[in-house]
């Protein structure tokens, strides 16, 4: 320090940040702007006074929240491990009939005629909402859990199929090769050399999907495809605040303690 | 007898570049051959081509046979390639193993081509191939580490046990794509060790691609040497002088000596030479 002069100092200017780059941010900054202002009317943003001028019926809605009635804990706790089964199943047949279809869309292991059709029909299974595929399912095998198991299933089934083809293809391509040298077939590259690769972040994407899973769960019940959802759904309709309540904070509850029990789950596996 | 490998007017372009142009080569059953070049001289694409890995370029009518069998012809990979393989090892620069299996599973994995593929997909090895897999890791002095993580090993204990996967795989030639490019040199010294073995004892044929000529001249009776895509020099690798590569490879030629050996100096006594005499029978007895 003590061989730097002030002249040093006086003669570094500090670079300006070239004109493109400060475009760049303003076109970035525009684009949001415009797509605010684009989807206000049609949003009916322009409601937000409602929320001052009702501040009487938020009130009321608060009142009976502030005061949880507990009187069928039973109940709801028994629906509630019932959502939780049904997440268990959901997450299960996806995550196991997810990796086939994996791997069939990872473009480093699979030809493109195998990737293309097979990305496509999961982009369909994961556009549509479970609630949607639980409403069709009630049709086809009648109210309850299983309808809601078979929904879970089946728009789980595109998210695992993508987020675990996203891992296959990241993987390292080089200790693959060197089973490919020794002989061995296609599908024993992919068991000895693509899968201990992924092994790590299926399990974790697998743990975080039966989170997002419980959290769907919850609403099943409002189409009649089983679990916690039906009870609350009934509450709601009937204005009973206080019960709602009860739900909402057995639900908080048990989501948290499952998103803990994941989450320390996960940094295991990894 | 058929050449242990045999390229004829192998050519291949990436993009516009020619990285093979016109190789032939041809390597008889128990030679143990070094190839050498500078960076960018196509070592390790001609040895990725011999174990059928890439296909070379269609137009022309170059071709590879191993052992007799046709590898690859044309620019198309035979049908009968995955049975080839499987009596060639290869050992690559690094990133041989899968890092999240056991080195013995590693190891193990080289009995893929020569059992049932239901079995293969299951894993189900018989306890046979497991003793040969530790007699495997034994030989080449990592029988210690059988149970860790591939990715546990050292760079030359993940040679070795490449190495290893090939004597199970019963391979009868062994390539190997620069096995001691990024190791120390006693670790460098080991593989050699090992390979040389191989080579005598077994009578395995192998083809070795290095980067430092002085292992060519210690460990190896005959080199080829390429530059651009091309074999400038295949013979003797006693013919190899400082001078010599000097004329082959221009400036080009310093790439390939050891560091602190002095290649101006013109005599680059090729001092691993006592060494391997004095390791070969402590890695017999190991056996």
């Amino acid at each position: 320090m003590t061989s730097q002069t002030a002249a040093d100092h006086a003669t570094i200017d500090v670079p300006r940040e070239p004109l493109r780059e400060r475009a760049y941010k303003w076109a970035i900054g525009l684009v949001i702007a415009g797509l605010l202002v684009w989807s206000w009317h049609p949003a009916e943003m322009f409601r937000w006074i409602n929320l001052f001028t009702d501040a009487g019926n938020m009130a009321e809605f608060a009142r009976g929240f502030l005061s949880p009635n507990f009187r069928d804990w039973d109940i709801y706790l028994a629906d509630m491990v019932v959502t939780v089964q049904i997440a268990v199943w959901g997450t299960f047949l996806s995550v196991v009939f997810g990796i086939p279809f994996a791997i069939m869309s990872s473009s480093n292991v699979c030809p493109v005629w195998i990737v293309q059709p097979v990305r496509r029909l999961m982009d369909a299974c994961r556009a549509i909402n479970e609630i949607v595929f639980a409403l069709l399912f009630v049709v086809a095998v009648g109210l309850g859990p299983f309808a809601g198991v078979m929904a879970l299933f089946i728009h789980n089934l595109g998210v695992v199929a993508k987020l675990f083809s996203e891992a296959v293809e990241a993987i390292d391509p080089r200790p693959v090769e060197g089973i490919r040298a020794t002989g061995a077939s296609k599908l024993q590259e992919i068991i000895f050399g693509v899968i201990p690769q992924v092994t790590p972040l299926w399990i974790s994407f697998g743990l975080y999907r039966f989170e997002t899973n419980v959290r769907s769960a919850t609403v099943l019940g409002i189409v009649g495809a089983g679990g916690i959802g039906q009870l609350l759904w009934e509450n709601i309709r009937s204005f009973a605040y206080a019960e709602t309540a009860a739900i909402m904070v057995i639900i908080v509850v048990s989501i948290t303690l499952i998103d803990m029990l994941s989450q320390r789950l996960r940094k295991w596996a990894i | 007898m058929a050449c242990a490998v045999s390229v004829e007017k192998l050519s291949k372009t990436f993009g516009g570049t020619r990285a093979l142009d016109n190789v032939s080569i041809a390597v008889e059953p128990g030679e143990m051959v070094a190839l050498i070049g500078a960076s960018g001289s196509g070592k390790s694409t001609l040895l990725r081509h011999i174990a059928g890995l890439v296909e070379a370029d269609k137009t022309g009518d170059g071709a590879i046979s191993i052992l007799g069998r046709t590898m690859q012809a044309n620019g198309r990979i035979t049908a009968d390639a995955r049975a080839i393989r499987s009596s060639v090892g290869v050992v690559f620069q690094q990133f041989n193993l899968v890092g999240r299996l056991k080195v013995l599973t590693n190891v193990l994995i080289g009995n893929l081509g020569n059992m049932p593929r239901l079995k293969g997909c299951l894993s189900l090895f018989t306890g046979e191939q497991k003793k040969a897999a530790m007699r495997a890791l034994h030989r080449v002095g990592i029988a210690q580490q059988a149970m860790q993580r591939g990715s546990t090993l050292s760079g030359g204990q993940q040679q070795r046990a490449a190495i290893a996967r090939s004597l199970v795989q019963g391979a009868r030639v062994l390539i190997a794509d620069e096995p001691i490019a990024s190791l120390d040199p006693s670790s460098a010294r080991k593989v050699m060790d090992i390979l040389g073995d191989l080579n005598r004892r077994d009578g395995i044929t192998v083809l070795v691609s290095l980067h430092q000529v002085e292992y060519a001249l210690n460990y190896c009776r005959r080199t080829i040497a390429l530059r651009n895509g091309q074999v400038v020099y295949d013979g003797p690798s006693e013919a190899l002088t400082p001078e010599f590569l000097g004329e082959l490879y221009g400036a080009e030629s310093e790439e390939l000596f050891l560091p602190g050996l002095d290649a101006a100096a013109g005599k680059a006594e090729p001092k691993p030479r006592r060494a391997v005499a004095s390791l070969a029978p402590a890695a017999a007895a190991a056996y």
